[in-house]
């Protein structure tokens, strides 16, 4: 390892090299237990260019030594900027933050890995450029790094790894593509087209440890002239069935074409544990008097849903940036941090959480069902039922979330334990989880387990011809190289 | 005729791979007669040439005899070539890159195996043409549009898989597959996104799954077999206006196509244009009998002839759609209107359709608009040449900007016009890109004009290539040569290819030189062609 801090050093230079424990500490997973040290990196790397990231890779390769890479390293609740295996070099690509290009007309932009939704929107406001980003809840994570997730946001771009288009890729031998018609050198059409000339590798490298992302066009979309944040609200369970059943062919008909969200024991103020309030928002855009026609036929098909009150607030598109209610500004592609402090309401700075993310059919009686689900585990522990339910217009992630103290060891073992019981019973009914944070990525990748695992198998297969070594990010998505399978 | 045997096998050794497809497919599913295997030729191109032909053809009808299939030819080390239709002419049809391949045809495998009205969707196997899927809804009283080609012969998997093309909002076929069920080389069955789990609700309502994707990976390649996809439909729309504008030369297209771009980002006009010269079906308002609708023989010849008057008019005309609820897609036509009335001498119009009317539509590009399946627009080409007719497609791709498509479209006529065939493209519009499919037609008999047409296509490959234009699909014979312009880093793209295809199919064994990825064996020198 030694020898490896060095080589790294010669390449990037000292100070692109962290190894003191203090700037090691930054790096650790927020939400694990503040005592532990199950996922501690032993340096941190931070490469400034694609060809430092190249020589960084060939570096691991050499001395066999496992990297471990974020874009900002904001993926909590999931791990953070920590490593799945102890001892990993974490490669922290926040150096690289350029917004390399902005099109107007195309509608795209083409980003580096540290640049955050933050960045991204000050980039499009002072360039004066009329187009929109779709954000996540929190502004502070990688535009990247959230996509390589399959992370969302809440305008109609909000399928974030959908509206991505063309990749630059550092394979894990240092080799470096492009992928769709980037992989021609002077193509015009790199974020025009999303796929190119053969089979298309991008999502390959998305929730994965193939490859490490160095560059990544993403598509925006162009300001409306109106928008309309939208809200419904309604008590207890009842009217969720009716209101999911009204809801789908609004959004599989383009009525609404963002990502609303509907949730309970959450709410500005803070946690609203036991409160029986869902609350729904969801957005229009467009021209004025279309939006007027569609908000009507909004109101009328939610309202009509008993116990369902329904509201909103209008914006004009230059108007937004002044919007100061958190949905507004989400769904309005405006970032914030708004949302920081409420997780920090349960035990104070030392809060963690833990999301729980189940996938599942946007169907009405489904719907119910896996809120039956979700409400009896959560009751049998003795805990609140959080929800928040991101909804798409076939499906739906039901996230829940599980608050815990950091520096109690006991509890936040406890914690991981039921959620690692409720993977088990979600499985069991047919759910499976999109994402996941780096302690439970075994078990919820043995989850898939159709003809005997044969996607593990076939995700074994890549890894092992794409990074022979094993060097990139071993046991990412229970991912794990050759060397380190028979441990398992 | 002696049978044409795959590189490095042996006569007996492929009469031993037959006989063992026999024994487990049943005689009826191995074809290896020269009448038989006359159907698979690449229809496309002069019968005198004796480039990619098969050895036999083997028909699997369930997912099991395609994995039988696969660990067979693994065995005996014999080639196959996929197709799920065969109808990806202008490309090369159901012929196999590599000749002497046994042609795996999986039209057997029919079904429509599940649709749900409530999320939208049907899951199909991949001889299930667009027509099949399209008369399972109507007779099932599902009101749910599937998006078709020009062509509704095709398979809706193999269209797909190969990056193809419709027009509805769903036009996106690629884009538009949701949970697929592949056949690896080693006969092994992999289930993507949320059907890598078993008993998972969500297989077909959500694009991902756990880990990576790999769904892209299985098209436009030879890494694996498709035996079922789940397919996203659209909700029948309450109002359906089929559209048409027309522009003057090239200062027109160029507007236009500036114009449409912000209407298509903002999605006021729904699905994907498609833009032709002339006056193609739609911008003709025209009775039943002119499209030869409740009569007998299809298309009059008049109708035909009066089309082809006007392609070298000068004037470009567009196919579009605006689709939803009958308020709002009134209003978004007056905002087409008025974007269009900027442009000098452009002209528009439109016929509506509510409920399921456009099923019964007369004009050809009404019922495309509203993903109704037909075969018109092969009986215009045939109505230009005889039954012989053929036609090669060239298909670059542009940035949605005025300028950009002029430039090609320059670069496109001198190329062609150069070699004496004649310029008649259609034009894909996405709201980001176009992709500017240009039919090189002709008749098949004459070996002159073929060869004209391929020798046009080979020189323009590297030109356009200059220019920073790449192709989005191509014919056999330029496979190699179009993956040779994706050459970025060196080349750095196929390098990951070939990495791929020797983890998925060390003896490869499934289709090779596909997209121009070829297993080591085959690598250094290409063989076949």
């Amino acid at each position: 390892m030694a020898r490896a801090i060095e080589a790294f050093v010669e390449a990037l230079g000292n100070d692109a090299v962290l190894t003191s424990e203090e700037d090691l500490r930054e790096f650790r997973d927020p939400y694990a237990f503040k005592g532990s040290d199950e996922s501690a990196a032993s340096a941190v790397v931070m490469p400034a260019t694609v060809a430092q990231v190249q020589a960084v890779v060939r570096i691991a390769n050499e001395h066999r030594v496992p990297l471990w890479t974020f874009s900002q390293g904001r993926n909590n609740t999931y791990g953070g900027p920590a490593p799945r295996v102890r001892g990993s070099v974490l490669v922290n690509l926040r150096r690289m933050d350029r917004v390399l290009e902005v099109d107007d007309d195309l509608a795209f932009a083409l980003v580096e890995p540290g640049v955050r939704f933050f960045d991204l929107y000050d980039a499009l406001q002072s360039g004066g450029h009329r187009l929109w980003p779709s954000i996540p809840d929190l502004g502070w994570g990688s535009v990247i790094g959230n996509t390589l997730e399959y992370g969302r946001g809440y305008t109609p771009y909000g399928d974030h790894s959908t509206t991505a288009c063309g990749l630059e890729v550092v394979l894990p031998d240092g080799d470096m593509l492009r992928t769709g018609m980037g992989a021609m050198a002077g193509s015009r059409s790199w974020q025009a087209y999303q796929r190119g000339f053969g089979p298309s590798p991008d999502s390959l490298f998305m929730q994965s440890n193939y490859g490490i992302v160095t560059k990544m066009g993403v598509w925006l979309m162009p300001r409306p002239e109106v928008y309309l944040s939208g809200w419904a609200r309604f008590q207890g369970d009842g009217p969720v069935e009716p209101l999911i059943e009204a809801l789908r062919p609004l959004l599989l008909d383009g009525t609404i074409r963002n990502y609303p969200v509907l949730g309970q024991g959450v709410g500005l103020g803070g946690l609203e544990i036991g409160d029986e309030t869902w609350n729904l928002r969801f957005a229009l855009y467009g021209r004025r008097h279309l939006v007027d026609v569609n908000w009507a036929f909004v109101e009328r098909a939610l309202s009509a849903v008993p116990g369902v009150e329904v509201g909103r607030r209008v914006f004009t598109g230059d108007e937004r940036e002044g919007a100061t209610e958190h949905d507004d500004k989400v769904q309005g592609g405006v970032p914030g941090l708004e949302l920081m402090d409420l997780f920090l309401i349960p035990f104070g700075e030392s809060t963690g959480h833990l999301d729980l993310s189940p996938l599942g059919p946007l169907s009405g009686p489904d719907v119910t069902r896996a809120i039956g689900l979700m409400r009896s585990f959560y009751a049998r522990h003795g805990r609140p039922y959080i929800a928040g339910l991101l909804i798409q217009p076939r499906s739906v992630l039901h996230i829940s979330t599980s608050f815990f103290d950091t520096e109690d060891e006991e509890q936040t073992r406890q914690a991981y334990a039921e959620y690692g019981d409720f993977v088990r019973e979600l499985a069991a009914g047919g759910y499976g989880l999109y994402r996941t944070n780096i302690y439970s990525m075994d078990q919820v990748a043995a989850t898939y387990d159709f003809n005997d695992g044969a996607m593990r198998r076939f995700q074994e297969r890549i890894k092992d011809t794409l990074d022979p070594n094993g060097i990139l990010s071993p046991g990412k998505q229970g991912i794990w190289p050759q060397s380190m399978r028979s441990a398992r | 005729m002696a049978v044409t045997l795959p590189p490095g096998v042996s006569e007996s050794a492929l009469e031993h791979a037959c006989a063992a497809f026999a024994e487990v497919l049943g005689p009826d599913a191995v074809l290896t007669s020269e009448a038989e295997l006359a159907e698979f030729r690449d229809p496309y191109t002069f019968a005198g040439w004796d480039t990619f032909q098969a050895s036999a053809v083997v028909l699997p009808g369930s997912t099991e005899e395609v994995q039988a299939v696969a660990r067979i030819a693994n065995e005996h080390r014999v080639p196959l070539w996929t197709f799920s239709q065969g109808r990806n002419n202008a490309y090369g049809g159901s012929a196999p890159r590599v000749s002497g391949c046994i042609l795996v045809n999986l039209r057997r495998m029919n079904r429509v195996l599940e649709v749900s009205d409530e999320l939208a969707y049907a899951v199909v196997e991949p001889g299930v043409r667009f027509f099949d899927l399209y008369d399972h809804l109507r007779a099932g009283g599902h009101r749910l549009w599937i998006s078709v080609p020009d062509q509704g012969w095709g398979s809706v998997v193999g269209n797909a898989v190969d990056h193809g093309r419709g027009y509805t909002h769903y036009g996106d076929h690629a884009g538009a597959i949701c949970g697929m069920e592949v056949v690896l080389a080693n006969g092994e069955v992999l289930r993507t996104g949320m059907g890598a789990m078993d008993g998972n609700r969500s297989w077909h309502v959500y694009q991902r799954g756990f880990g990576p994707s790999p769904d892209g990976l299985f098209m436009q390649s030879n890494f694996g077999i498709v035996t079922k996809v789940g397919v996203w439909l659209l909700p029948q729309p309450e109002c359906l206006l089929s559209c048409w504008a027309r522009v003057e030369g090239e200062a027109g297209l160029s507007a236009l196509i500036d114009t449409i771009r912000p209407l298509l980002l903002d999605r006021t006009v729904s699905g994907y244009p498609l833009i032709r010269k002339g006056v193609g079906f739609g911008a003709w308002d025209a009775p039943a009998e002119v499209w030869g609708r409740g009569g007998e023989g299809g298309i009059p010849k008049e109708t035909f002839q009066r089309i082809f008057q006007e392609r070298n008019s000068g004037w470009w005309a567009m196919r579009f759609a605006v689709t939803g609820r009958e308020q709002v897609a009134e209003a978004q036509f007056e905002i087409v209107r008025e974007a269009l009335s900027q442009i000098p001498g452009a002209q528009l119009g439109r016929r509506k359709y509510v409920g399921d009317e456009v099923c019964a539509a007369v004009n050809p590009d009404d019922r495309v608009n509203g993903g109704v399946p037909g075969m018109e627009i092969l009986d215009l080409m045939k109505a230009q040449v005889g039954e012989t007719m053929g036609h090669l497609d060239f298909s670059p791709v542009a940035p949605l900007r005025g300028a950009d498509v002029v430039e090609l479209g320059r670069l496109l006529r001198a190329g062609i016009e150069g070699h004496g065939v004649a310029y008649a493209p259609g034009l894909i519009v996405t709201p980001r890109c176009v992709i500017h499919v240009t039919p090189l037609i002709f008749d098949t008999r004459d070996e002159a004009r073929v060869r004209a047409a391929f020798d046009a296509c080979a020189a323009l490959i590297p030109e356009l290539r200059e220019a920073g234009f790449g192709l989005y699909r191509t014919h056999l014979s330029f496979m190699d040569q179009v993956a040779q312009q994706y050459d970025f880093n060196g080349g750095a793209q196929m390098r990951l290819y070939e990495k791929l295809k020797d983890a998925l199919d060390p003896n490869g064994i499934l289709a090779p030189g596909k997209q121009g990825i070829w297993p080591a064996g085959l690598r250094a020198g290409e063989a076949g062609g």
